[in-house]
């Protein structure tokens, strides 16, 4: 049985591999939807005080699209605020007690759509400005324009037949799938943490225990860690050590050495002990508790390159670039080919012309060029995918040793949280154009078609470094390809956004919908934005998302629009004046609200909720791909 | 008790060594046999089949990563027990997870019945280290924990079709790799 044997060849990979696989290495978003029930009635009144800029108070938006989940009835007067809420299925309660500041009454229904029995009960103050304008009696609205009927629901008594559910579910489901998932995007910004007041997002630093460690081993053997004996410890002692780490490989393997070390690094390099047994200590990522344990040892270049971050000096763009190293390296490495064929013109490096100059080729083994089209053609089709794999078994190869450890500082950089610095830095001073739309300003707009290309970037990401081979001029090649599969927006957008994110990409490791991540959370710490920019209805409207039954919606920036939300309210440039105190939520899964929708059917046809008034629709699309 | 601890205990010939194995991974080998057996005596017996190999062979061996070791040597027995078991026995999802890996020699091929296993597993080491790192940790997951889809999605908060897209390219590009450094018999 091949197949066994294959897996018994899995079976016996290396320690490290399976120590990684082991390791969850990067904070993500969640990606699920994710669904508090009582986050209903918080989000309600979040919107209802007028948090958001923008809110209408009198005519408040509430959630979007919701055909089926919301009415909220706002009046004036009294003390306390009942908050009524009952469920299509299961029989679960909703229960929420809400007051502000200067008591004013938030009368709150609330149907929520949950499919287990369960009871939840919310408390929320807010210190902002009261309600008091006067409301009509009962006011039932939706985001973006989009209403709801909120009359008296007509009870036919009738429950929906099979047939019916089939030929008309179809509508409503599009409906309900778009409004339902929007709801519980929206509502993560409750069930994430809502403890606000002001405060500052701080990235969380993974590299601390591994540069412990690290710290541990120099001190306990007095290691000299000036490897280029210049008299100070910077990054380029940092990079003498990587270049002795591939000269010791290379001598170990028999391989033909890939560069020289200076005599001066490599005495240092082999004085360092190696395969030494010592006791570490390291966070416990659960717990936080500082934990140890006991292991064989021999320093890596990673180590010392989070120990130099950690307790040197914390990790500046110009490490990612090549220039800085070809022009500011007092050590000479014997690389074979000319710097010259690497430096890059401009302030900043792109991703692009990093990839694009990481590899050189030599016909005569002396005179190197870079790898262009012409040696890209001879790359086999199936290795086009992987394209080192694919240069790496032409003749005449070498791949750039400066490009290998910028790669490594860049992901340790990322690593520590400080890239984030970079984007604000790189805004700020003008070095790159988040303004993508070209509309003179920076705003959640610009976001959400940064988000769109992210999406459609994507699911092409394998191919770009040997694009960027067969087509050398790679923002006309992007945004004019791009602009043809998707006329909605013009090729000069896509050209602004491949730029934007060609750019942070090198200095960020980090793919594009990051990227999208960075940009949003730096504009949301400190600008007030608009309810509607929450709402993915919002950006399906644009064209830049669609939604898919079972899938969501398209692009992780439009399912996670709750987070960014709850971001806003957290760290945006009002949280200090809002205290919200929200008990654990309820979290839904996607089966579970599939499975709740044929009752929410059956109630909308037989009248216990209101039916979603129907307007026309943009038609989906499937984002170009 | 910490790694080198038992060890020490498993040199020095004393059977409290093998009640610490247990107390610090009993519960990850029964998961990691979890992965593949779907019958608890099934487990049990390869649990406690490879705390005795682990008593056999240490000494003389003294590996640098006795968790790892101690798994591989519970795969192992698991992946014994799995082909004699019969089919209504098998893990169904470990069995897809064979059934995705048969891709990578398919065509009526097979592997170099030369190649040993640890040196295949030089072998795949190597193309791993060449692979971005997130697609790595996901084949890992997959075919040595032998973790489904799903759970691999939770662990690194990731979606599921995204893993199933990293899998399949993956796969792609190991069988590639085998065929072209010649390790597939014709």
């Amino acid at each position: 049985m091949s197949d066994l044997k294959l897996y018994r060849g899995i079976n016996n990979i290396d320690d490290d591999l399976i120590e990684e696989a082991d390791r969850r290495s990067r904070p993500v978003v969640h990606r699920f939807y994710a669904f508090a029930a009582s986050a209903a009635a918080l989000l309600i009144t979040v919107g209802a005080s007028g948090y958001f800029s923008g809110a209408d108070i009198g005519k408040k938006t509430i959630f979007p699209d919701s055909g089926i989940v919301i009415e909220a009835t706002t009046a004036s007067g009294g003390d306390v605020t009942p908050v009524t809420t009952s469920a299509v299925s299961g029989g679960s309660t909703v229960t929420a007690a809400v007051s502000t500041a200067t008591q004013t009454v938030i009368n709150t229904q609330t149907t929520a759509l949950q499919s287990a029995n369960n009871t939840i009960t919310t408390a929320l103050v807010t210190g902002k400005a009261a309600i008091t304008g006067k409301v009509p009696a009962v006011t039932s609205a939706a985001a973006g324009g989009r209403d709801i009927e909120a009359g008296e629901p007509t009870v036919t008594g009738a429950p929906a037949k099979e047939d019916e559910y089939i030929i008309e579910g179809s509508t409503i489901m599009k409906k309900y799938a778009a409004l339902f998932a929007s709801l519980l995007t929206l509502s993560n910004a409750a069930a994430v943490n809502a403890q606000a007041g002001a405060q500052t997002f701080v990235p969380k630093n993974e590299n601390l225990s591994v540069a412990m460690n690290a710290k541990t081993f120099i001190e306990r053997y007095d290691v000299d860690i000036d490897f280029n004996c210049d008299g100070k410890f910077d990054i380029f002692d940092v990079y003498a050590y990587y270049r002795a780490e591939i000269r010791e490989a290379d001598e170990r393997n028999a391989a033909i050495p890939r560069c020289t070390v200076p005599d001066y690094i490599w005495e240092k390099y082999k004085a360092i002990p190696a395969d030494t047994t010592l006791d570490y200590t390291y966070i416990d990522s659960e717990t936080g508790e500082e934990k140890s344990f006991t292991e064989k040892h021999r320093l890596g270049h990673d180590e010392l390159i989070d120990y130099y971050f950690e307790y040197v000096a914390p990790p500046q763009p110009e490490f990612m670039d090549t220039n800085f190293y070809i022009d500011n390296c007092p050590d000479d490495y014997g690389d074979p080919m000319s710097y010259d064929i690497i430096r890059h013109d401009g302030d900043l490096l792109s991703m692009w012309d990093f990839q694009r100059t990481e590899f050189s080729i030599t016909d005569d083994g002396e005179n190197y060029r870079l790898v262009d089209k012409s040696v890209a053609e001879n790359i086999p089709s199936e290795n086009r995918d992987n394209i080192e794999y694919g240069l790496g078994h032409l003749r005449g190869v070498r791949k750039s040793l400066m490009h290998e450890f910028i790669k490594d500082v860049r992901r340790h950089a990322h690593y520590t949280g400080e890239d984030r610095a970079f984007v604000k830095q790189f805004i700020e001073d003008g070095r790159v154009d988040p303004d993508v739309n070209a509309d003179g300003t920076f705003d959640m707009d610009d976001v959400g078609l940064t988000a769109f290309y992210a999406n459609l970037r994507s699911n092409s990401e394998n191919y770009t470094y040997f694009y960027s081979l067969l087509y050398q001029t790679s923002v006309d090649y992007y945004s004019e390809h791009m602009a043809e599969i998707n006329p909605s927006v013009s090729a000069e957008d896509w050209g602004r956004a491949f730029t934007l994110c060609d750019t942070l990409a090198n200095y960020c490791d980090i793919d594009n919908e990051d990227i999208v991540q960075y940009l949003a959370e730096y504009y949301l710490t400190y600008n007030e934005a608009d309810s509607k920019y929450f709402d993915p209805m919002y950006y399906v409207d644009k064209g830049y998302t669609c939604y898919r039954v079972m899938h969501g919606f398209q692009g992780r920036f439009f399912q996670t629009l709750g987070y960014y939300e709850n971001f806003a309210i957290q760290y945006g440039p009002s949280a200090a004046n809002n205290t919200i105190a929200a008990p654990e939520g309820y979290w839904f899964s996607q089966d579970e609200i599939d499975a709740a929708f044929p009752q929410y059917y059956k109630d909308v046809k037989t009248g216990v909720l209101p039916r979603a008034r129907h307007r026309p629709q943009r038609q989906d699309r499937c984002c170009g791909l | 008790m910490d790694d080198a601890s038992i060890i020490k205990l498993l040199w020095e010939r004393d059977e409290q060594a093998v009640e610490e194995l247990k107390n610090s991974y009993e519960t990850l080998c029964f998961y990691v046999a979890g992965n593949i057996l779907s019958q608890k005596e099934d487990r049990e017996e390869c649990v406690n089949s490879a705390y005795m190999d682990v008593w056999s062979s240490i000494p003389p061996k003294r590996p640098d990563n006795l968790k790892n070791y101690l798994c591989k040597l519970v795969k192992n027995c698991a992946l014994d027990r799995q082909r004699y078991n019969t089919a209504a026995k098998r893990n169904k999802e470990f069995s897809v997870s064979l059934d995705e890996l048969s891709e990578c020699v398919s065509d009526g091929k097979s592997l170099e019945d030369r190649l040993s296993d640890e040196q295949l597993g030089k072998i795949i080491s190597s193309f791993l280290r060449a692979q971005p790192e997130k697609y790595r940790k996901v084949f890992v997951r997959r075919y040595w924990y032998s973790e489904s889809i799903e759970d691999i999605a939770a662990y690194f908060d990731m979606n599921a079709n995204t893993v199933a897209t990293y899998l399949f390219r993956i796969r792609k590009k190991l069988k590639a790799y085998l065929q072209k450094e010649g390790y597939i018999d014709e």
